[in-house]
């Protein structure tokens, strides 16, 4: 799949804007927090603006977006649309919990009621993906998983650089997305079930199916957002990356006490993660052009 | 009424007709136009409905090639349609078919992803997704000849490889064309209950290369060898 930039950077950024909800969200209705006023405000606006600035990038990556508002309109079946309309769901409860202020006796169970929607808001990002029958690297549980382990280690960390809290969470959180990267790379590893013979229909398990031609003598379409394939060389460099990045980097930088460099990281790390997320998933079109999935 | 197309693999002699012709006329139909991008330079890329594709089954000499046009199957369970967000992409009750409405799609790619045979292409100049309409402006159409209420690509087909009908109709063209010919959905597995369905290529026996000349021993054998190889080089 074609990495589209904007794409990674809104996934990475509202990741961390919607972890940071969680986060705090979860420790205050939790009672481990107690906000001020001003504390509570910093941290409803440092995650609106993570949550804001990943939406006005995905914007980015339409090619109409005069029509972005109706991507609210479907609901009942694309978890597209189910991500817009929670993310401007949990915005409004973030305008509404800032209102109220933290002194009010309600406000901590609010503060946990726009965690759990901050939560399905990552979990409906990560379904995006992993509903898609067509691209076997994204369609399994672990990619929701990964989405809201991801989102949340980020929104951990800047949490606890932020008012130096919960620390045990950002340690939990990094270590169970990396774990959890490791199961998926060995899980992709696994060959396909498909193949060209299969996808065509023809010949049968014995005849075997070649292509001769793909009918096209520039790119189309198919090929660009498709057709790509990252440089096998390269592969595990950029894996060993997203691990570097992600957890080892940002760790030594916590022991040493540089808790925003160790945030600058992880998001590297998250970026790289994610531009490997879209060029090693293979969807089942490529097939026909010869190509593996 | 579920409308859509059989390809018949076994005819299909890969002229890219149906392609072309697809292309005259949606350009100027209801999601056109099927916008060419650098149409006279050195790369040229655009829109089209309609693509064929050629594979080589089996090894020689029991090859045989196989020419692949694919366009939309106007499945049942379209996963396209579900995963639009903006409610652009939809299927008609009435008949089947999968369309887009071009004044909601925002351009996200999302249905693309979903579909897995390629159907849907994005047209760069007007930002939108573009498919395959079943022709719903030539089909319906009064003011054509009755037999010309077809889509474009199986009016022009040289070979007789495309026709359109209801499947949901036993009776129709397509159904006994899928009955008497085993036609096929591709990648059924998917769930997505594609409409259009291909026949798969005849099996025959392998095309002589060369023929062997039988030469028995003794004057006759000879002789009659020695006749038949004439008859051959004359």
């Amino acid at each position: 799949m074609h990495p589209a930039k904007s794409v990674i950077f809104f996934t990475v950024v509202s990741g961390l804007g919607l972890g940071l909800y969680s986060v705090g969200g979860l420790w205050w209705v939790a009672g481990a927090w107690r906000p001020s006023n001003s504390d509570a405000s910093l941290w409803l606006i440092m995650s609106t603006i993570g949550l804001v600035a990943g939406l006005a990038s995905s914007s980015f990556h339409l090619t109409n977006p005069k029509n972005a508002w109706r991507a609210w309109m479907r609901v009942r079946t694309s978890w597209l649309s189910r991500e817009a309309v929670l993310a401007v769901i949990v915005i409004g409860a973030a305008f509404l919990l800032w209102l109220m202020g933290a002194d009010n006796g309600a406000s901590a169970a609010f503060a946990g009621l726009l965690a759990v929607l901050a939560l399905l808001t990552l979990y409906s990002t990560g379904m995006i993906y992993a509903c898609l029958k067509t691209i076997r690297q994204w369609h399994t549980p672990l990619t929701p998983v990964y989405y809201l382990l991801a989102g949340c280690s980020a929104g951990a960390l800047a949490f606890a650089t932020l008012f130096d809290q919960a620390w045990i969470l950002v340690w939990v959180l990094l270590i169970a997305a990396a774990a959890v990267k490791v199961a998926y790379y060995a899980m992709i590893g696994k060959p396909a079930d498909v193949d060209l013979t299969n996808a065509t229909g023809l010949g049968g398990s014995v005849m075997g199916v070649k292509l001769l031609e793909t009918g096209h003598s520039g790119s189309t379409f198919l090929t660009r957002e498709f057709g790509g394939q990252i440089d096998a060389s390269k592969l595990n460099m950029l894996r060993a990356m997203v691990f570097v990045f992600s957890l080892l980097l940002p760790a030594a930088a916590i022991l040493m006490g540089a808790a925003p460099l160790a945030l600058l990281l992880l998001l590297a790390g998250h970026s790289v993660e994610r531009w490997l997320f879209f060029s090693e998933a293979k969807h089942v079109v490529r097939l026909y052009h010869g190509q593996d999935t | 009424m579920k409308l859509g197309l059989v390809i018949d693999l076994d005819v299909c002699v890969g002229c890219h007709g149906c392609a072309v012709s697809c292309k005259q006329w949606n350009t100027s139909g209801t999601t056109g136009p099927l916008t060419d991008m650098n149409p006279y330079g050195p790369d040229p890329e655009g829109v089209w409905f309609n693509r064929i594709r050629s594979y080589e089954v089996g090894n020689y000499p029991e090859n045989k090639t196989v020419n692949f046009p694919m366009s939309c199957m106007h499945c049942e369970d379209a996963a396209c349609v579900d995963v639009c967000p903006t409610g652009a992409s939809y299927k008609r009750k009435e008949d089947g078919i999968v369309l887009i409405d071009q004044e909601k799609c925002m351009g996200c790619n999302y249905c693309s992803w979903a579909c897995p045979y390629g159907a849907r292409e994005l047209d760069r100049s007007s930002g939108t997704m573009k498919k395959c309409t079943l022709c719903v402006d030539r089909i319906y159409d009064d003011g054509l000849p009755e037999s010309e209420r077809l889509p474009s690509c199986v009016m022009t087909c040289p070979s007789n490889a495309r026709h359109f009908g209801d499947f949901d109709d036993e009776e129709s063209n397509v159904s006994q064309l899928v009955k008497e010919r085993g036609g096929y959905q591709l990648m059924p597995e998917l769930g997505y209950a594609p409409t259009n369905r291909y026949l798969p290529p005849r099996t025959r026996e392998a095309s002589p290369v060369a023929e062997k000349i039988e030469v028995s021993t003794g004057l006759l054998g000879k002789l009659s060898g020695w006749m038949a190889k004439q008859e051959k080089e004359s």
